[in-house]
This record gives structure tokens, C-alpha cells and sequence, in this order.
């Protein structure tokens, strides 16, 4: 990380404008009560852009498999510096096509922060010491796909690599089919005889289908997604386009398809999961990740399996913010990927903390609770599938009925006269449009309080103390008030990255040795380093909310300078003096 | 072709970060006259009479400028040499069964590549029955880098630099040629806290020190070397980084340096594992290599997860069947090299779910007292290389106690008339003061005295040709056609599968990787199928006579064509009949 020069505070901040709320006047208009296609976000990074040119700049990572381009936005006050010298968060939506908010929730924290330099402290701060990466989609494919083809609210997960799915040699032949043209790939029902069906109509409400019982026989089967069996292998939309899961193609403990569903041939086997990965490797000083999913109001951290153990260092940092995170995000809840969800092998935040050190979240955006009074009383994930009345209510009373297609007759070439109906792909999994601010703003919001707790580092005065000999014994602290430490313990434990160094350097001085201090009140407990004890190399960093202390004995006098060197924290820098 | 390798020393140096040179401590240290031992000769670290990699490679450019061998590149190394699959039958036999040879993954195993290229020799000669049945893919040299780097002496490791003891300097500390002889050897220095001790037999051998059985240790045994960036530590930091043999998907070990920063993260093992994957015709993959599964074919075990090791039970069966077929006659049995996690055997075989062949290729014999003519018939079993290993018992009775280390001295001196150890010489090390430096040149114990290559090499002919027998093969048997009445007919058939191999490995049925085959009634036109299924995949058909019966009932039009009925496979090629009614 670069040094930076302190900051002037308050005598840069523009005059207060009205500007929030309310009252706020954007410079940039964006609808943010809809969601938007793969072209559309590029339209609205290039507005940010251009509104904001000294803070905004773009990399082009690489392309998806259809060629679309993956830009990342690169956020940050070009004038206080390069983004690659500022400690940085990596953000990023939509690795899972169809679950398209987390992009817009991406693009409003870049939009917020840049509409509140001027106006707000903390929004400043970030943007003149951090940097922030932002991809929208990590699957710009499958988001096309979900906005502009036949999709439910599920569909369209995979990207678009032709893949053969069933193994008999064509690939993507039997997705499913929009058999009313309707845009929607909705659910079939039939009718079918007395007593010789596994349903039944739900007395009060004819949308729904309910399990028959013994007294009450069924007369209706489910026939699954609206298709057809278009390879006539005697299988229906058995091999649909793509058919893979790119949140199981990373790195950390990757297993291949046999064992987990969608992996991918190898780990970072996509262009998408590929160019991802090499800008991560080559950014160091990403600090913070945050990956934004759908659905079911989840702060995700690893690890992914129960094999897996993370330091209890880190695990007390993720738990400071995780929890904090369930405040300002009613209705979410802090959760271990494998204890509390299910089981991930190769997923990208494990990847991200795992493989590369970074503290690392996956939000699951939109909880169904939020739909209608009701579901706020059932506590527990099992239950938010089973708020199917809750959610026709809340189709009835507040959206009027638009998110539900209602049953109406097809015919079908094996199943004869059947029904077609269901929820929309809207309805589900991604918030109704006039909740997805809300939705939006909190999410950015923890990201923001992530990125707030990044090591930020002060090195206190330099300690001096004489020795026999002429020697002298110089002391400093460095001190971290911020949850994260410089360096993760997963870092340090792996030996992950670049180990933060810190040196002494004085014109007319010698270092003789210099380590680590290990007792506060017995400064010869000295860890000291076996070669170049004028450049310390900290494998553990200064660990958060705490400090860490080194010692050097030297032979010189004069001035001298004690450099703090991180890729995940600003530099900082000390003087002191030695006696003549 | 020989590279010295101070010449290719000279690009890492110049990578190391600035301000390394003005570290006084990690100038080159100049090695002090040593008055006990005259300067030793310079010598070349392989067997004489190998090509070099880079002479392979020109070799088979000129085999495939004659046009008698496809040649498939897959990738360009790091140091501009081409990795390639050399094609034979690919053109004339699209979608039949296919083979892969690979040869030398770590680049220590010259006679690995030199039986891979004397392979595709036999193969560009045309005319081999091999070749009617099935397309044989050869990738002679699978890590042309590392083995350029270890034919010229140094470690066979390739990819970008690592640092490797996290100092912040890149390959600082590798080893060096102290004595100038042009070999990087091995140090022994005089230590009592050491693990090593002299073999009564052969006091150059040196042999673990058992502490329980109350000998004590007298040497430390290290890479020869300076430690050259002062951390007392020596050679710890060597040049490149990934080992090509690590890399690999299956039982990949994170956040070790020579894994690579992730699974397939060089570009040849990514090339290779596209091109495995990319041919679904693959029927079986062979590995020459360090490790070894025919000279002691591995015990079946159950584990299907992603930490399995050991083979499944229907293909260790066949891994055996042609351990006992092989090996029968074979004068050398060579022991396999340790089992190392992250390796592509092991992805071909777990992940890609292919059958996996292993072979070390050789070994030298531990027959000690035999004359250097008779090879090691009567040897133990296979155990891994290194030095002061007892040897298990199985040898001669006066044998039992001489460390497998003395016997290969003794192989040394009598076969290679003491060519591939170099003895220890005193040299006073700058660091360490008195050392001994000697020890068996780089690839003297992987590689046979060149004049042993082309029996080994057509031992493998021999075996690849006899391949065209073992490859699965489908036809149909006991077809029954009747007619029912009314344009009715009732149809079965028995689906066989003659060759040795299933049509896919048992690990392939449980990596879902492989595609099963395929049996398609096809009905003419009008024809309509009354019970039974169109299209029937079955996931694996059995070796050595393996079957399955179908039946089906179906409708014709009067006068129309007869059904027929066909079996597709990627591995076991197509069988076709047509359903004629039994009279």
C-alpha cells in the first residue's frame, strides 16, 4: 500500500447541500425501483462515469462465454492516489443468473458514495483512502438470458456454455418450453380421474394444489416446468442451456460434478470464473469481499464444509460484522455456509477467504417474510417456503394480482388437455419493485461498514532506550483500531500473499537484529528475524482492535524512520532519533 | 544440446526484485581452493546416449514433416517450447476407441520420452493392427521445460518463480555447483545431530540412523549448495515453481508452493486436461512416469470421494490381469516412486474417469550380488527409490540386511562401472566448513544405461499392439425377431461387449464423466413402437464377454423396410443389425 498523506478533514467538504432524503437533488438520476439488463448496467456505469470521471474508471476483465464484456468499475478518488495502493473491497452480483439484484445493489453503493462525497464524512473517507471493485454481473450471460427468454423465478442460475447435461452427446437439446408463449415458463397441472392423483385443489383457493390424503382422494398430478421432451429420450427438459453452477467452480476445496452438482470441468474452468480470478490474484490489496445473491435474507460467510475449520481470530472478525450486518438488515440472518445452509465445495467467498485471506461475504438479498404481515412471525428457513398463502395474499391485496399467472388450459403432445399457471419470475426470489431501494440501500450499507472496518493503522512515537555498549534499543507500536487485522489469520496460517514488513532505515545507524516483542514488560523476549532485521516481515500482521510491537537493537545515532509496509492497509510511517 | 546451467541461471537472477544485489550478504560467494580433493572434472548429469528434449522435439517435427504423424499442439511453455500430442489414425478412424500415452510428467524420466518417441516411430511406420482398431495419441514430452531444466542438471521444476521461504526474494537460494563439476550433487557434513550414517557395507551409502535401535547419527545430508540469502537455511528457495506433476485437480494440495496458485493453473496441464477432456473417444490413458501400478498393481478400495487413492474393484481387476500378462517375462520391474497428491493419474482416472495405466519404466536392479548382466529377476517388491531402505526380505538370504542403498552402488559400479554415483570429496564449504560433496548424479537412477532403451522400447510396442485385443468391442447376439400377427413383431437382442475393457472404467460409471452407451431402436417409416423403450442408455457394459438383453414389441406397415437396431459408443465403437424375422 502507498503512504498517505493525512487528510485535511472538513476544510474539503463542499457546503452542505441539501442532498438527502427527501430533499436529496442527484446528480445522477437513476431509477432505482427496477432492474436492469446486462447493457442497461453498462449505460449506468458510463453515466457514473461521466459525471464522476476522476472517480470512476473501468477494467475490462475479459469477456462471457457469448462475448459480453465483464467491466469492473473501479472506485475511487483518483487524486489520492492509484486504486491498487488503497486497501480495496471487491463487490460483485449475479454469478447466478437469475438472481439479478445484487448487480443494481453493486452499482447503488458506487452510486451512493459518489452522490455523498461531498455531503458526508465517512462516504468521502472511503472514497480518498479505499478503492472499491465493483462487477455488477458475474454472469452477464445468464442475466440476458433471465431478463429477455422464457425464465421462472429459478431458471437461467447456469451460464450459457453449451453443457450435456443427460450425456447423450447433444448438448442443450430439452430445456424447457414456453408452450403458451406467454414469456413465462410457468407449471403444468392436469386434471386427471378421481382417486388416481397425487394432488387435490385447495378448498378455499383454486390456485392451489395441495397433497391428497386418505380422505380426501386426488384428482389433479403436477407435471413439472412448462415443456416438452424434445430429444424423445422419454425425459422432459432434461438438458436445458448451460446446466452448471459457476459458484462451484472456484479454487477452494473444488470438487468435480460427480460429487457436487455443476462444478465445471476444473476449478476456473469458465471465462467468467477465469477472468474473476485473475484480477483478484493480481490485486493484493483487496481487503473485503462482498457477493451479493438471491434469495432468503442471508449474511453468508464460509466455511462451506464441515471439514473445514476457520482461525477463531477471523472467525470473531466475521462474527463483529456479520452480526452488526443482521441490524441493519431486518429480516437477514448471520449464517455459516455448511452449518446453517448447505454444504458448498468451491464457492467464491470460500475461495476469496479461503484461497486468498480476504474476509468475505455472500448476502442472499430479499427475504420472503418481507411479503406480507404473516411471514414475520415464522421464524426459521424451512418455513420460508412454506408461505404459499402468505404470498398469494400478498399477490391479491398489494400487487393486485400482477405476479400471478392464472391457470389456463394447453394441450400438451403427452399429456393431452392440461393447465398452465404460476408465479412469474419476479415473484420469489427478487424484490417486487417497490421495495427494491430499500433492498438495495441496506446491502450497500453493509458493504460500507465492511469496508469501514479494513486495518487502518497508526504507528505510535518511537521508544529509545540505551544499551551497554553504545547500543540502543528502539521500540514501536503500531496500533489498529478497526475489526480487521492487517492480515488474516487464514493468511498467516497459509502463508498467503505478500507477509507485511516493517523497517528502520537511519543514515548513520546499523540494525543489529530486530523482531517481534513478545513480552510488553520483558523487552529481551525478542522473536528476532535470521537475516535483514533492518526489514521485519510480520507473516500475522497487527491483528484487529489490538497492536503488535517490534524491537531493534542498532548501533549509530541520528535520525531514523520505521515504515509499515501492507498490501491491505495503508502504509505508515514514524520518525524518531537517536542520542548523539 | 547440453545447456549449461549457469546460462540458464542467469534469467532468475536478473528477476530478482531491486536492491537484492546491494545486500553484501547475497553476493556470490567464491569457492576456496580445497587442497584435500583436486578439482573434479566437469561431467554431463545424464546417462550418455539420450537426446535432449529440445533434440526430441526437433525429432518429432521432423516426423511430422514427413507427414507421417499428426501433430496436435496444445500448448507453448513458458521457455518457447511446444507441448503436442503426436496423432496416429485420428484421420482414418474418427469415432473409434482411443489411447493416450504420456511420458514424463516431471521431466526427470528421459527414458520415459525415449520409449514415447520410439512409439511413435513404430507407429509413423504404418501397418500396425493397433491402428485398424483405435487412434493413439502420444505426448512424448508432457513437460518439455522441467525436462530440459533437469536433462541440464537442475531441479525439473517449471512456471513462474515462487517464493518459497517468504522473504520477499524470488529463486534467491537454490542450489549451486560449489565444486564446478557442472552436476548439482548432494552435501554431507559432518553432524552429530544429523539423521544420516555411513553403511558398514559401503561407506559410501548413507543410511538413516535408527535412534531406537541405538545408532547414532554422524551426517547431515543436504542439496549441494551456499546458503545464499543468509537465513540459515539452505537451497530453500530454488528456481520456477509449480511442479507439473501437482497441479492437477484431484487431491490438489492448496497453499503449497509447488501446487501452483490453483488446480491447472500452468498452461500445460490446463492444455493436457482440455484435451482429455475434449475426447470422449479416450478408452484408456497410460503414464510413463515415476509412479508404477503394473509391477505391484494397487489393492482395490471403496472410497469414491475426493480424497480417494485406491483403485475401484472391477478396474484394479484389470490393472492386474495385466500386471500378470506384462510383467510375465519382463526382466525389470520397476518400483514406483512415491504416490504424490494433486497428480494427473489421479485426476484422469478419479475425475475424467478413464482406466490408468502406470508405468516407471525402469528401475535399477537391487539384484546386489548378481553380475550387472542379469537383471533384477529376483528383487523385492516394489519399494520406493531412496537411499538406506532395507530391503524387504524377498531378496537373497545374505542380502536381507544390505540397504537397498549399498545394493544400488554395487548396480553401479558393476553395470554402469561407477558412471552414475560421483564419490564424496572433500570441499570446504564457505558456510559450513569441511563438507563432503558427491552422490548420484541427477537422473542416474530413473534412466537406464541408453543401451537398454530399445528392448524397453519394444517391450511397449509389444504391449500398446496387444491393446487392439483388449479394447471393448460391441456386437449384437442372439437376435430374435417373431412375428405376432397382424404386422406385430416381437424383437430381442443381446448387446455384447467382447473386449477386455468395459466400455468405460468403473470410476467413469461414478464420475458421470464418460457418456454411456446408447442402443436406438429405429423403426421405418409408419413403424410405430408398442411397448419398450426408443432410446435405452446403458451406463457401463461389462468386459470379456459382458451383456444385456432388450426387448421390444412394434408395428410395421405391410411391405416396409425392417427395423434395425444399433448400439453407440465412444469407446466400444457401433454395432448395427438389422431385425429380420426368424423363419
Amino acid at each position: 500500500m502507498r503512504l498517505f498523506p493525512v487528510l485535511c478533514g472538513l476544510a474539503l467538504l463542499a457546503p452542505a447541500a441539501a442532498a438527502q432524503g427527501g430533499r436529496m437533488q442527484p446528480k445522477v438520476e437513476i431509477a432505482w425501483n427496477r432492474y436492469y439488463d446486462h447493457a442497461e448496467l453498462l449505460a449506468i456505469m458510463d453515466r457514473l462515469q461521466a459525471a464522476w470521471p476522476e472517480f470512476v474508471r473501468f477494467v475490462d476483465i475479459g469477456e462471457s462465454y457469448e462475448g459480453r464484456r465483464m467491466r469492473v468499475l473501479v472506485l475511487a478518488n483518483q487524486r489520492t492516489g492509484e486504486d491498487t495502493g488503497k486497501p480495496a473491497m471487491w463487490v460483485d452480483g449475479n454469478v447466478h443468473g437469475n438472481e439479478v439484484q445484487g448487480a443494481e445493489a453493486a452499482l447503488y453503493l458506487a452510486w451512493w458514495l459518489l452522490e455523498h462525497y461531498a455531503d458526508n464524512e465517512r462516504a468521502r473517507k472511503l472514497l480518498d483512502t479505499r478503492a472499491f471493485y465493483i462487477l455488477p454481473s458475474q454472469n452477464p450471460d445468464g442475466r440476458d438470458s433471465w431478463f429477455h427468454d422464457p425464465h421462472d423465478a429459478h431458471s437461467s442460475r447456469t451460464g450459457r456454455k453449451p453443457y450435456d447435461n443427460d450425456r447423450d452427446g447433444l448438448l442443450d437439446e430439452d430445456g424447457p418450453d414456453d408452450l403458451d408463449g406467454d414469456g413465462e415458463i410457468l407449471s403444468m397441472r392436469k386434471k386427471v380421474a378421481p382417486g388416481t392423483g397425487d394432488y387435490r385443489l385447495h378448498p378455499d383457493d383454486a390456485r392451489i394444489l395441495i397433497r391428497a390424503d386418505r380422505e380426501h382422494p386426488g384428482d389433479y398430478e403436477l407435471l413439472g416446468d412448462e415443456g416438452l421432451d424434445n430429444d424423445g429420450d422419454g425425459r422432459v427438459n432434461e438438458d436445458g442451456v448451460g446446466g452448471y453452477d459457476m459458484n462451484r467452480n472456484w479454487p477452494s476445496d473444488w470438487q468435480p460434478g460427480h460429487i457436487q452438482f455443476g462444478a465445471g470441468d476444473y476449478p476456473l474452468s469458465f471465462p467468467e470464473t477465469r477472468a474473476i480470478a485473475a484480477f483478484l490474484l493480481a490485486h493484493p490489496n483487496v481487503a473485503a469481499v462482498q457477493s451479493f445473491h438471491n434469495s432468503g435474507g442471508m449474511i453468508l460467510r464460509g466455511p462451506g464444509d464441515q471439514a473445514f475449520a476457520y482461525p477463531g481470530e477471523d472467525a470473531a472478525v466475521y462474527d463483529a460484522i456479520g452480526q452488526e450486518g443482521e441490524l441493519i438488515l431486518p429480516f437477514y440472518r448471520y449464517m455459516i455456509i455448511w452449518r446453517d445452509l448447505y454444504t458448498v465445495h468451491g464457492g467464491f467467498v470460500n475461495w476469496t477467504y479461503e484461497g486468498l485471506g480476504i474476509f468475505s461475504f455472500t448476502n442472499e438479498l430479499w427475504a420472503s417474510p418481507q411479503y406480507y404481515g404473516g411471514g414475520r412471525e415464522r421464524p426459521g428457513p424451512s418455513d420460508y417456503s412454506d408461505g404459499q398463502q402468505n404470498e398469494f395474499d400478498f399477490n391479491d391485496s398489494v400487487l393486485l394480482g400482477q405476479a400471478f399467472v392464472d391457470w389456463h388450459p394447453a394441450r400438451h403432445p403427452l399429456y393431452g388437455e392440461v393447465e398452465i399457471g404460476g408465479f412469474k419470475r419476479e415473484h420469489g426470489r427478487v424484490a417486487p419493485s417497490f421495495m427494491i431501494e430499500e433492498m438495495l440501500h441496506r446491502n450497500a450499507m453493509f458493504c460500507v461498514r465492511h469496508a469501514e472496518e479494513i486495518a487502518e493503522l497508526e504507528a505510535l512515537a518511537p521508544k529509545v532506550e540505551p544499551l551497554e555498549g553504545g547500543l540502543h534499543r528502539v521500540t514501536v507500536t503500531l496500533v489498529n483500531d478497526k475489526t480487521m487485522p492487517t492480515r488474516s489469520a487464514m493468511a498467516g496460517r497459509e502463508h498467503i500473499g505478500t507477509p507485511d514488513s516493517v523497517s528502520l532505515e537511519g543514515p548513520d545507524l546499523t540494525v543489529l537484529a530486530g523482531g517481534v516483542q513478545t513480552d510488553r514488560w520483558r523487552p529481551e523476549r525478542l522473536d528476532w528475524q535470521e537475516r535483514d532485521p533492518a526489514r521485519l516481515r510480520l507473516e500475522r500482521g497487527v491483528p484487529g482492535h489490538g497492536s503488535a510491537t517490534v524491537a531493534w537493537i542498532v548501533r549509530g545515532r541520528g535520525d531514523f524512520t520505521v515504515q509499515y509496509v501492507a498490501d491491505k492497509a495503508d502504509d505508515v510511517r514514524v520518525t524518531g532519533t537517536l542520542p548523539r | 544440446m547440453l545447456v549449461p546451467f549457469r546460462s540458464i541461471l542467469v534469467p532468475a537472477v536478473l528477476a530478482l526484485p531491486p536492491g537484492v544485489g546491494q545486500d553484501p550478504a547475497l553476493e556470490a560467494p567464491v569457492a576456496p581452493e580445497t587442497p584435500e580433493s583436486p578439482a573434479p572434472a566437469v561431467q554431463e548429469p545424464a546417462p550418455s546416449g539420450y537426446l535432449a528434449p529440445d533434440e526430441v522435439l526437433e525429432h518429432l517435427r521432423s516426423l511430422r514433416e514427413q507427414g507421417r504423424m499428426d501433430w496436435i499442439r496444445l500448448a507453448v511453455t513458458a521457455e518457447a517450447r511446444e507441448l503436442g500430442v503426436a496423432a496416429f489414425g485420428e484421420r482414418a478412424l474418427p469415432g473409434r476407441p482411443a489411447i493416450l500415452v504420456v511420458a514424463d510428467p516431471a521431466g526427470d524420466r528421459p527414458a520415459a520420452t525415449a520409449v514415447a518417441l520410439a512409439l511413435c516411430e513404430a507407429l509413423a511406420e504404418g501397418g500396425s493392427p493397433l491402428l485398424e482398431r483405435a487412434t493413439v495419441y502420444v505426448a512424448p514430452l508432457a513437460n518439455p521445460d522441467a525436462a530440459a531444466r533437469a536433462f541440464a542438471g537442475l531441479a525439473p521444476r517449471r512456471g513462474a518463480a515462487v517464493d518459497e521461504d517468504r522473504d520477499g526474494l524470488l529463486d534467491e537460494d537454490g542450489p549451486d555447483d560449489l565444486d564446478g563439476d557442472d552436476l548439482l550433487l548432494q552435501m554431507r557434513v559432518p553432524d552429530p545431530t544429523g539423521d544420516w550414517r555411513a553403511a558398514e557395507a559401503d561407506a559410501r551409502a548413507l543410511v538413516r540412523a535408527q535412534r531406537d535401535k541405538g545408532e547414532a547419527g554422524a551426517y547431515r545430508l543436504l542439496p549441494e549448495g551456499r546458503d545464499d540469502d543468509r537465513d540459515r537455511a539452505y537451497n530453500e528457495d530454488d528456481l520456477g515453481g509449480a511442479d507439473w506433476d501437482g497441479n492437477w485437480p484431484h487431491r490438489y494440495r492448496a497453499h503449497v508452493p509447488a501446487s501452483g496458485p490453483y488446480p491447472l493453473s500452468e498452461a500445460e496441464t490446463r492444455a493436457l486436461a482440455e484435451f482429455v477432456l475434449g475426447h470422449p473417444h479416450l478408452a484408456l490413458v497410460i503414464v510413463l512416469g515415476a509412479e508404477d501400478n503394473l509391477s505391484k498393481p494397487p489393492e482395490a478400495g471403496d472410497d469414491r470421494s475426493a480424497k480417494a487413492t485406491k483403485p475401484l474393484a472391477e478396474d484394479a481387476k484389470l490393472l492386474a490381469l495385466w500386471s500378470e500378462r506384462w510383467l510375465k517375462d519382463a526382466k525389470n520391474k520397476p518400483r514406483s516412486g512415491e504416490r504424490g497428491a494433486g497428480g494427473f493419474a489421479e485426476w484422469a482416472y478419479f475425475q475424467a474417469g478413464l482406466p490408468v495405466v502406470q508405468s516407471a519404466v525402469w528401475s535399477p536392479p537391487l539384484d546386489a550380488s548378481a553380475s550387472a548382466g542379469k537383471d533384477g529377476e529376483k528383487e523385492g517388491d516394489a519399494t520406493e527409490d531412496g537411499a538406506g531402505k532395507k530391503n524387504d526380505g524377498a531378496g537373497k538370504k545374505d542380502d536381507k540386511d544390505v540397504p537397498d542403498e549399498v545394493k544400488l552402488l554395487r548396480w553401479n559400479d558393476q553395470a554402469l562401472g561407477g558412471a552414475g554415483f560421483v564419490p564424496w570429496r572433500k570441499f570446504q564449504h564457505p558456510d559450513l566448513g569441511e563438507v563432503e560433496i558427491g552422490g548420484w548424479k541427477p537422473l542416474a537412477l530413473h534412466n537406464p544405461p541408453a543401451g537398454e532403451l530399445p528392448a524397453l522400447a519394444e517391450q511397449w510396442r509389444a504391449r500398446l499392439e496387444s491393446l487392439a485385443e483388449d479394447l471393448p468391442r460391441l456386437s449384437w447376439a442372439k437376435v430374435e425377431v417373431r412375428e405376432l400377427g397382424d404386422g406385430v413383431l416381437e424383437a430381442r437382442a443381446t448387446l455384447v461387449n467382447s473386449g477386455l475393457l468395459a466400455s468405460m472404467s468403473e470410476m467413469g460409471s461414478v464420475t458421470n464423466r464418460p457418456r454411456p452407451l446408447r442402443v436406438l431402436l429405429e423403426l421405418p417409416e409408419g413403424g410405430a413402437l408398442l411397448a419398450g423403450e426408443r432410446i435405452q442408455s446403458v451406463e457401463r457394459l461389462g468386459g470379456s464377454g459382458g451383456n444385456r438383453e432388450y426387448r421390444w414389441l412394434y408395428a410395421l406397415k405391410p411391405g416396409s423396410a425392417p427395423a434395425q437396431l444399433r448400439a453407440l459408443s465412444d469407446t466400444a465403437g457401433e454395432a448395427l443389425v438389422v431385425l429380420e424375422v426368424n423363419r
